[in-house]
């Protein structure tokens, strides 16, 4: 309930309507602005900026060179998700009777070791029954004091910061429910060396994991393997001249394991059947991707376009995004974390 | 639905406004220095201004000292010969031209009288309360009048004293007391004739050296 209706409704917090997403961490740092134009929010820009080198957990910090943002990307407010091999992300089954969340021991429960410095976040986001699903995650407090002095000072300033398997999912959503409605469906997003997986049920998230493998293991796999420079991998793994889908298999394995337990988890437990899978993130060979994932659970993925899930402005893109759209799942989540949540708390 | 696990505390939160209260205050004391700079400028260079001025007019003053020196002790010679000058002409104007009061005088005696003296008293002191130093002269008269009608033939005298036909500087003329009287002379063993005799006394107004 709103404190202040009526005549006071000037004093109400004002929704944030220009925001951009910033996914850093990863190979390169991906920046996407939204804007809510009347209702609708429309991907006003995006772009590729250098990669900033995220420090390592036993590393000394270091200052990163502030984020210089071109001019279409400017906005007030970031919303920053992190990519880090170190970041934890966990959808936790709590009885519902525990009605103050701040009293579990998130460190046992997700299993943070003694002497960690680390920041944990979490958020109740359904409750079925007896139980209450909340979504956690952690992130050193290294990584998070790096990526806030990306943004030291000036505009934009960070409203929002999240790892990035927490941001992407809002992204999923939007992809969900914009083009394939309540059906039961897996997203995959494939980072560096990190995928997420996550499944939906009727437009909630029912499963998350975190598979520690991603496209680097894939170019590291076929580089030992044919005994190439890294420059060549793209090619042996677009073209047809040497067949590289064994040793990728293999690397693969442990990964398509996890995700046909996924399907068969939801699939028990919700009493459904999944025939949806949605591929995107650092499809390196997305060929490979896609028929390693459609012989192992006999479904056919399909590759999505992270950026189409929202309106875009005809000059939104630069060159350098052309043929890399499906990586910017993590930066669009990020920032319709901040437009959407900040919608609802307006209204 | 979304998610949005936010790991950014409260304390991290910064006001995206450009116009916050440290940038305000901070963009204030630029102002207030500023200002102070300016006006302390101003006023160097008004100091400099003022001092350059001060300068040129000592080198001036410098300059034209002596004659000014000469101007001032001219200004006083001039000043005591003006002063001496009014004094002697305060003086001029203060006395009694007896000459003139004399021939005056003779023309207008009656016939029947004859004067037998005639002495003129001169006071110099102050005249009423708070004026000007003064000669105050006093004409004392004596005479002998026929015994036709003396008393009519001494105030005919006293009247053209008094009138502006005389000097018309006499403020009063007064009678001192037994003034006038009668003396009868034996001429002969058995004739007298008698005589009348009076005094006047003729109040000139106070001339004052000016």
């Amino acid at each position: 309930m709103n404190p202040l209706p009526g005549r006071f409704a000037f004093t109400r917090k004002k929704a944030l309507a220009d925001v951009i997403g910033l996914d850093v961490g990863g190979v390169t740092s991906r920046v996407v602005r939204l804007k809510r134009i009347g209702d609708v929010i429309t991907l006003v820009a995006a772009d590729l900026l250098p990669r900033q080198m995220l420090p390592e957990k036993d590393s000394d910090l270091v200052q990163p060179t502030p984020l210089l943002l071109p001019k279409p990307l400017q906005a007030l407010h970031a919303a920053v998700a992190v990519t880090s091999s170190q970041a934890v992300v966990r959808l936790l089954s709590v009885p519902s009777s525990v009605e103050n969340l701040s009293q579990l021991n998130f460190n046992e429960l997700l299993g943070i070791p003694e002497g960690h410095t680390c920041r944990i976040g979490y958020e109740a986001i359904s409750t079925e029954g007896r139980d209450q699903s909340i979504l956690a995650s952690v992130l050193p407090e290294k990584q998070v004091k790096w990526a806030l002095s990306l943004l030291p000072q000036g505009v934009p300033v960070p409203c929002s910061l999240q790892t990035s398997g927490a941001a992407v999912l809002n992204c999923f959503a939007r992809e969900l429910s914009a083009h394939h409605g309540d059906a039961p469906a897996i997203f995959v997003h494939v980072g560096n060396d990190v995928t997420d997986v996550a499944v939906f049920f009727k437009g909630r998230l029912a499963l998350y994991r975190q598979c520690m493998m991603g496209s680097q293991l894939i170019v590291k796999t076929v580089q030992e393997r044919f005994g190439i420079e890294e420059e060549l991998v793209p090619g042996v793994l677009e073209d047809d001249l040497i067949d590289a889908s064994q040793p990728i298999a293999i690397a693969m394995e442990p990964f398509l394991r996890q995700l046909v337990l996924a399907r068969e988890f939801v699939e028990r437990k919700r009493s459904c059947r999944i025939e949806k899978v949605l591929l995107c993130g650092a499809l390196l060979g997305t060929k490979h991707w896609t028929a390693h994932i459609s012989n192992t659970m006999g479904i056919t993925p399909e590759v999505w376009n992270p950026l189409a899930t929202v309106p875009t402005l005809p000059e939104a893109f630069s060159e350098r995004v052309k043929g890399m759209e499906s990586r910017f799942a993590t930066a669009v989540g990020a920032a319709l974390a901040v437009l959407e949540v900040d919608h609802d708390v307006s209204r | 639905m979304t998610y949005h696990v936010n790991l950014l505390l409260d304390d991290e939160r910064r006001s995206a406004s450009r116009f916050n209260v440290a940038m305000v205050l901070r963009v204030s004391i630029m102002l207030g220095i500023g200002m102070i700079l300016l006006v302390t400028m101003m006023l160097f260079v008004a100091g400099q201004e003022v001092s350059m001025k001060v300068a040129k007019a000592q080198a001036k003053w410098d300059h034209l000292k002596p004659q000014y020196s000469e101007l001032q002790s001219l200004r006083r010679v001039q000043s005591e010969l003006r002063a001496s000058s009014r004094q002697i002409e305060s003086c001029r104007l203060s006395r009694l031209t007896l000459g003139a009061e004399l021939a005056q005088l003779q023309t207008g005696v009656p016939e029947e009288i004859q004067l037998t003296a005639l002495r003129i008293n001169q006071l110099v002191g102050n005249q009423k309360s708070g004026a000007a130093s003064a000669r105050n002269f006093e004409m004392h008269l004596s005479g002998k009048v026929s015994s036709d009608n003396p008393k009519g033939n001494v105030d005919k005298l006293i009247a053209y004293l008094s009138s502006s036909a005389y000097t018309g500087r006499v403020e009063s003329v007064t009678v001192p007391n037994n003034g006038f009287r009668k003396e009868t002379v034996r001429v002969s063993v058995t004739e007298t004739r008698t005589d009348w005799y009076f005094e006047l006394v003729c109040k000139y107004r106070p001339r004052s050296f000016e």
